[in-house]
């Protein structure tokens, strides 16, 4: 079996994607030695009729819990990244262990982290316009006075007050980070706005660009390299979404692969020009 | 003065309010120093003049009353605003409107058929800025087979008595990402709205001056329209506007007072 970079894809078909996982860490891409998993494609690879990212617990094939260790049999370091705005670290951790995987929470990387490091390294202070579920990611970072504005999807927290208030800071010089742009996403009841559009409408009144920490940008995917002593041309992305994991990926100088389960169909193959 | 010398052939002024009259707010606002006297001074002197505005919280007759209470001589056939241009268009092209404004603008709309929606319109809408009501505008218009997004003019904010504020267009360019849309905007800066403003001022563009403090929906937009243009320094102004990559004024003043000291002193000479 082969990997072509060209379209990020596994030519072998009809084959189960687990075995997919274990030719890339033991043969067919052996110089690459750090596989980076989206949770989302992790969770569906190992569902064959897995649905898209979802909150709910689903049943897992029977082999699923043993590919980790798998991986970790092999000689490869193993990291896995996710565009979560309100999962914290705890919470993602606790929810796959709970799903039989093994694994630790050094070995997880989110655009949540990737938010907590760029303040760190900016040493600023931050109003946080993020998910209660997610602050104990901020954990031990200042907020008092803030210098920063933090977007995630905390629909709670778009209103016409603080979103004034986040106006002025920024107007003032307070650096503009979000956790991702998505447009909106999908509830029970229907499509709901996402941090996009906020952040949209902030960058246009403060005439600023934000900076986006979250998949696709490339300095996501180096940044949950950091401390692997892995390189980009080392490492292998497998994820389920073109844009954000493999595009983003191969964007940072990494391989990416795309499993077709989790949110991969028909139309996204044709939305993302694979046809 | 140098570079005054056009204002002589000046026969009418285009006036912004917020920022340039007044600084609006809770309370009511409060009018900016010497700027009543600049505008009976106007008057008395025989030039024309009109306010174009792109106040969208409240009706024209309740704007004007405010304005009045504030000490200035308005009437409502002297002022043009967002509002009343797109009742005319929503007629012309048979759109019925899904509402995300001020609640003291909905007045304006009394004439207007709101049932089953084919289009949104975008005003400043101020505390209506939930995430409810922009999601429920979101819906329809992603829902729409064509989807169309009327805003009641594109400013990125404004100043009131306590600090700046994020005007409509910060939330038309949300509803923009969202939907993959382009709005289409009555108010400043848009052309159509600068020619309804000069019929009524009853001057050519190249006889007329737009005072404001909005660098580019005042200034920008005017002279797009063939108008001079100058930007105060008081209400949303910032020294950083000075910079302005694209828009140049025809001058700064430091406020209408002075911007109405220079025209009538060019006038004389």
């Amino acid at each position: 079996m082969g990997v072509r970079r060209g379209t990020g894809e596994l030519s072998q078909s009809g084959r189960c994607n687990c075995c997919c996982l274990f030719h890339i860490s033991s043969s067919c891409v052996a110089p690459l030695f750090c596989v980076i998993l989206s949770p989302a494609a992790f969770r569906s690879v190992f569902s064959p009729r897995g649905k898209p990212d979802g909150e709910n617990r689903r049943s897992l094939c029977p082999v699923s819990p043993s590919v980790p260790s798998r991986l970790r049999s092999a000689p490869v370091t193993v990291r896995f990244v996710t565009n979560t705005t309100k999962e914290s670290k705890r919470d993602l951790l606790e929810r796959l262990t709970g799903l039989g995987f093994d694994i630790a929470e050094h070995e997880i990387f989110t655009s949540l982290t990737a938010a907590r490091n760029l303040l760190e390294q900016q040493q600023v202070r931050p109003l946080l316009l993020v998910d209660d579920k997610a602050l104990p990611d901020f954990t031990g970072i200042g907020t008092d006075n803030p210098n920063a504005v933090v977007v995630g999807l905390a629909p709670e927290h778009f209103h016409y007050e603080m979103m004034n208030r986040a106006f002025r800071l920024i107007l003032d010089g307070a650096p503009l980070i979000a956790i991702h742009k998505a447009r909106y996403f999908k509830k029970k009841d229907g499509l709901c706005l996402g941090p996009g559009p906020f952040v949209t409408g902030l960058e246009y009144a403060t005439d600023t660009k934000a900076t986006v920490v979250g998949k696709p940008e490339k300095t996501f995917f180096l940044e949950a390299l950091r401390g692997t002593d892995c390189a980009p041309e080392e490492a292998v992305m497998i994820g389920d979404d073109c844009r954000d994991d493999v595009g983003g990926a191969q964007q940072a100088g990494m391989r990416g692969i795309l499993v077709r389960t989790g949110k991969y169909s028909v139309h996204f193959r044709r939305l993302w020009c694979l046809e | 003065m140098a570079g005054w010398g056009w204002a002589r052939t000046v026969r009418g002024l285009l006036l912004d309010v917020s920022g340039v009259l007044y600084d609006g707010g809770a309370d009511g606002g409060v009018p900016i120093a010497g700027s009543a006297e600049a505008l009976r001074r106007i008057k008395a002197s025989g030039l024309k003049l009109h306010l174009c505005t792109n106040e969208t919280q409240e009706t024209r007759e309740n704007f004007v009353g405010k304005l009045r209470a504030l000490g200035f001589d308005v009437s409502v056939a002297e002022v043009t605003a967002p509002a009343p241009a797109a009742c005319r268009l929503l007629k012309e092209r048979g759109l019925r409107p899904h509402l995300l404004v001020h609640n003291d603008l909905v007045p304006e709309f009394a004439d207007v058929d709101k049932t089953n929606p084919n289009c949104v319109v975008l005003g400043d809408a101020a505390e209506n800025f939930t995430y409810a009501n922009l999601n429920e505008a979101f819906r329809l218009l992603i829902g729409m087979e064509k989807p169309v997004l009327i805003s009641l003019g594109k400013g990125r904010y404004y100043k009131e008595t306590d600090g700046l504020k994020l005007d409509v267009g910060a939330y038309m360019k949300a509803l923009e990402y969202a939907c993959d849309v382009q709005a289409e905007v009555v108010g400043k800066p848009s052309k159509m709205f600068f020619e309804a403003a000069l019929a009524e001022l009853g001057v050519p563009p190249e006889q007329a001056v737009m005072i404001g403090d909005d660098i580019e929906n005042d200034v920008g937009g005017a002279q797009q329209c063939g108008m001079r243009a100058l930007q105060v320094r008081t209400g949303k102004y910032r020294p950083s506007d000075e910079n302005h990559p694209k828009v140049k004024p025809d001058a700064y003043v430091n406020n209408l007072a002075e911007a109405v000291d220079i025209i009538l002193q060019q006038q004389r000479g």
